[in-house]
């Protein structure tokens, strides 16, 4: 990557603030037509492949087997509130608690899973990728909840696209009106009890069913780009060696590095954006060197901020001046409200007699998905919730871990461990938030980080339509089960905090109106139109589709739209 | 560890265009080479030699070598011992102290005599009849119920301790069995680079993959 140096300039065309899955767009985006940008990064560098350490360790290969101990735990308390980020695999890409902490009020919890290096959190997302239907961007208008959405479909389906041609999203079409097919790669397959399970809810089901998991992951014979087919090694968590799923460091930044435009400074925390009162514009940031805590003002004519949906609006409300006593762009008092998150950890699973004598080869880094089948219709209309959730699952054959709770030790209860178990499926469902005024977060300026800047309080619950979505959710996860001939089934409520889903936004919602919200429908702050919002913290309504390829997509839209308008000179 | 070197390689190679053969015959050259087991290595939680003694036995009458290794062959014990000593939780700790406290007194009351004396035969006797396939189903049952409980119920603590601490046992056994390098790459299915997902293959007698 072309890094900053001592020779580089201090004035830019553009300037983006985060490299995770939405800053790399933004990058790839303004290099790609032209503007010399500076991508800033407030974590360390992380070079595609060459820096995935534990690309190809087996688990005899990492410490104490890839499982964290009580020593490396004190140092992430809320990280571990995952269950699955603090192992010696990947415990690199999450920051530690003790070295950057927040805050809770009584009472309230939120689960703040970050990683601060190049690639942000586009290293181990779930990827996921669905698109969001006009069933989502047309609810709260129709619910008369919070705003309404700025957009609709038709204004984000031509830049879904575009982020699908170049992110590779591998999916089957369904033709399903409110979970919009895509341009999808050769789909990956289901096994034998996931066909058995679809064929089920197809025909007990009418209004439901059953597809394999839309992810960004490339497959097929074509060549793409510079990047490999997925080998299902189920390891992307650590980075792929063949840059085969979706991430800034494999796709988006070596496109904006391909441009000659791009100048990437890791290192770089962004304290705030700089106004200026006479243009009425942002004139650009200022940076804190992680590691010499020297500050620098960088100069641009447009800003991206895409440094996640807490962190941008932490830089947001931290940009205060006497045109925004309240931080840049708090005109409608909502930066900083409305967290939402998906909530899940609600399921049910169980056991399928036969197809002993049936097995799958590899480890599919995807599973299957129940699109959202609740409130899409008056006949689908419940009567204690509103929106909806979909459900993501797997079938797969126990291995000799069942064999723990099993009767039986010595010779030949060793050698029965070696044969694949029997076959059990279950899924997990994901669900919409609504957005809350109350669910929040402060600057707390009382308690201040390791470089003398404002950490974040928050205060966010779940309330009764999540409450009451929950049990729907176990209910119908169960009787699909149930319908399709699994034994043993159990259903599950395994509790939930939001942000556990590391679906975070919403703290700086699109909406048409600047006295209720803070973005127009491009993004631009309203009040101030050479800052760009593209990251999670943009998002009016959370829908319950995995939200990063809208992010994609968003900021692919937005950033053409600045091109655009520089070059109109609106900007 | 040669093998490592080879997988490395071919991680930065692209490998898409890596047959399979190929990449096999790669690490079967490379087993061979295994590091030898004599390697200095000292316990942190089982520092008492008579108890690391009844574990490493107890471990591998649970899976002992058949045509296939035992838990003694992959030395289980130090997985075990790691586990206690650095993943378990401090309750967890000491829940297993009191259990191995437990289950030493059931055993001199089963067997006579004091535990460090006692043949494989007569651990393998106790162990029989405590998860062994004979126990009958429904006390195995209820002995899980009881483990599953987060405290020890009053009047149940020796049996409570008991159970738990076998269970324990169990499960460090088998995870650190076919956790392990040896059992991994040589008697499971390896499969490191499978290529494509195919959803539905016939099993044909093949092994668990051991890596998930």
């Amino acid at each position: 990557m072309p890094l900053f140096n001592e020779n580089s300039p201090m004035e830019y065309d553009a300037i983006v603030v985060g490299t995770g899955i939405s800053g790399g767009w933004a990058a790839k985006e303004l290099a790609e037509k032209g503007l010399k940008t500076l991508v800033l990064e407030r974590g360390r560098n992380v070079n595609h492949v060459v820096d995935y350490k534990t690309m190809n360790d087996d688990p005899w290969d990492l410490p104490n087997n890839d499982r964290p101990t009580q020593e490396m735990l004190k140092d992430y308390p809320m990280q571990n509130r995952t269950g699955y980020t603090v192992r010696p695999s990947h415990v690199h890409w999450f920051v530690k608690d003790t070295e950057h902490p927040y805050y809770e009020k009584p009472d309230t919890r939120f689960d703040w899973i970050r990683g601060y290096h190049v690639g942000g959190r586009s290293l181990v997302w779930g990827r996921q990728s669905y698109r969001l239907a006009d069933l989502d961007f047309e609810a709260n208008a129709k619910q008369g909840i919070a705003v309404d959405w700025p957009i609709r479909y038709k204004d984000l389906a031509p830049w879904y696209s575009h982020v699908e041609k170049f992110a590779g999203i591998s999916g089957q079409k369904e033709g399903i009106k409110h979970l919009p097919d895509g341009e999808f790669l050769p789909p990956m397959e289901l096994n034998c009890v996931e066909e058995e399970l679809k064929k089920s809810i197809n025909s007990s089901f009418p209004e439901r069913h059953l597809t394999i998991g839309r992810t960004a992951h490339i497959t097929g014979d074509s060549p793409f780009q510079n990047r490999g087919t997925c080998q299902s090694r189920n390891r992307c968590m650590r980075g792929c060696p063949y840059g085969a799923y979706f991430s800034s460091n494999a796709s988006t930044l070596p496109a904006a590095e391909a441009s000659g435009n791009m100048t990437l400074r890791p290192d770089s925390i962004v304290t705030e954006v700089i106004y200026d009162a006479e243009k009425g514009k942002a004139s650009g940031v200022r940076v804190m060197d992680s590691n010499t805590k020297e500050v620098y003002d960088f100069k641009a004519r447009i800003i991206f901020l895409n440094a996640s949906a807490i962190a941008t609006t932490a830089i947001l409300m931290n940009s205060k001046s006497d045109r925004f006593p309240n931080g840049m762009g708090n005109d409608s008092g909502e930066l900083g409200h409305n967290i939402m998150d998906h909530h899940f950890r609600v399921g049910a699973s169980g056991d399928w007699d036969g197809f002993e004598d049936k097995y799958y080869k590899g480890r599919r880094p995807n599973g299957f998905y129940i699109p959202r089948f609740r409130n899409l219709d008056e006949k689908t209309k419940m009567p204690d919730f509103v929106r909806g959730y979909g459900f993501q699952g797997s079938a797969s054959r126990e291995d000799w871990s069942a064999g723990v709770a099993e009767l039986g030790i010595g010779g030949g209860f060793k050698d029965s461990l070696m044969k694949p178990g029997g076959w059990r499926a279950g899924m997990t469902a994901f669900g919409e938030i609504l957005p809350y005024h109350d669910n929040a977060m402060e600057l707390n300026y009382d308690k201040l980080d390791a470089w003398g800047q404002p950490t974040i309080t928050f205060s966010t619950t779940i309330r009764e339509n999540e409450l009451n979505m929950r049990k729907d959710m176990a209910v119908t996860a169960g009787e699909m089960l149930e319908a399709a001939g699994f034994k043993n089934i159990s259903t599950w409520d395994d509790g939930y905090g939001v942000g556990l889903g590391i679906h975070e936004m919403g703290t700086a919602r699109m909406g048409k109106d600047p006295k209720t919200s803070v973005l127009n429908k491009w993004n631009q702050i309203h009040a101030v139109p050479n800052v760009f919002v593209t990251d999670g913290a943009c998002m009016t309504s959370a829908a319950c589709q995995n939200p990063s390829l809208t992010y994609m997509a968003l900021t692919a839209r937005a950033a053409n739209y600045a091109v655009d308008e520089l070059k109109k000179m609106n900007l | 560890m040669k093998r490592r070197t080879a997988l490395k390689t071919i991680g930065l190679g692209m490998g898409a265009t890596v047959s399979l053969g190929t990449f096999l015959s790669t690490i079967q050259s490379c087993v061979s080479e295994k590091e030898s087991s004599a390697d200095g290595w000292k316990a942190d939680y089982f520092t008492d030699p008579n108890q690391q003694k009844l574990i490493v036995e107890m471990s591998d009458i649970i899976l002992p070598a058949t045509d296939t290794p035992g838990a003694k062959d992959v030395e289980v014990i130090k997985y075990i011992d790691a586990t206690v000593a650095r993943i378990y939780d401090p309750k967890t700790v000491e829940r297993f102290g009191k259990g191995m406290d437990a289950c030493v007194k059931a055993l001199e009351a089963d067997q006579g005599g004091k535990y460090s004396d006692l043949s494989r035969e007569q651990l393998t006797a106790f162990l029989e009849k405590q998860m062994g396939a004979s126990v009958d189903p429904a006390t195995h049952k209820t002995r899980r119920a009881l483990i599953a409980e987060k405290e020890a119920p009053s009047g149940q603590s020796d049996e409570y301790y008991l159970y738990s601490f076998l269970d324990s046992l169990k499960s460090l056994t088998i995870a650190g069995f076919f956790g392990s390098e040896v059992i991994g790459e040589q008697h499971l299915t390896y499969d490191p680079i499978p290529g494509p997902y195919q959803g539905c293959i016939d099993q044909n007698g093949m092994n668990t993959y051991s890596l998930s």
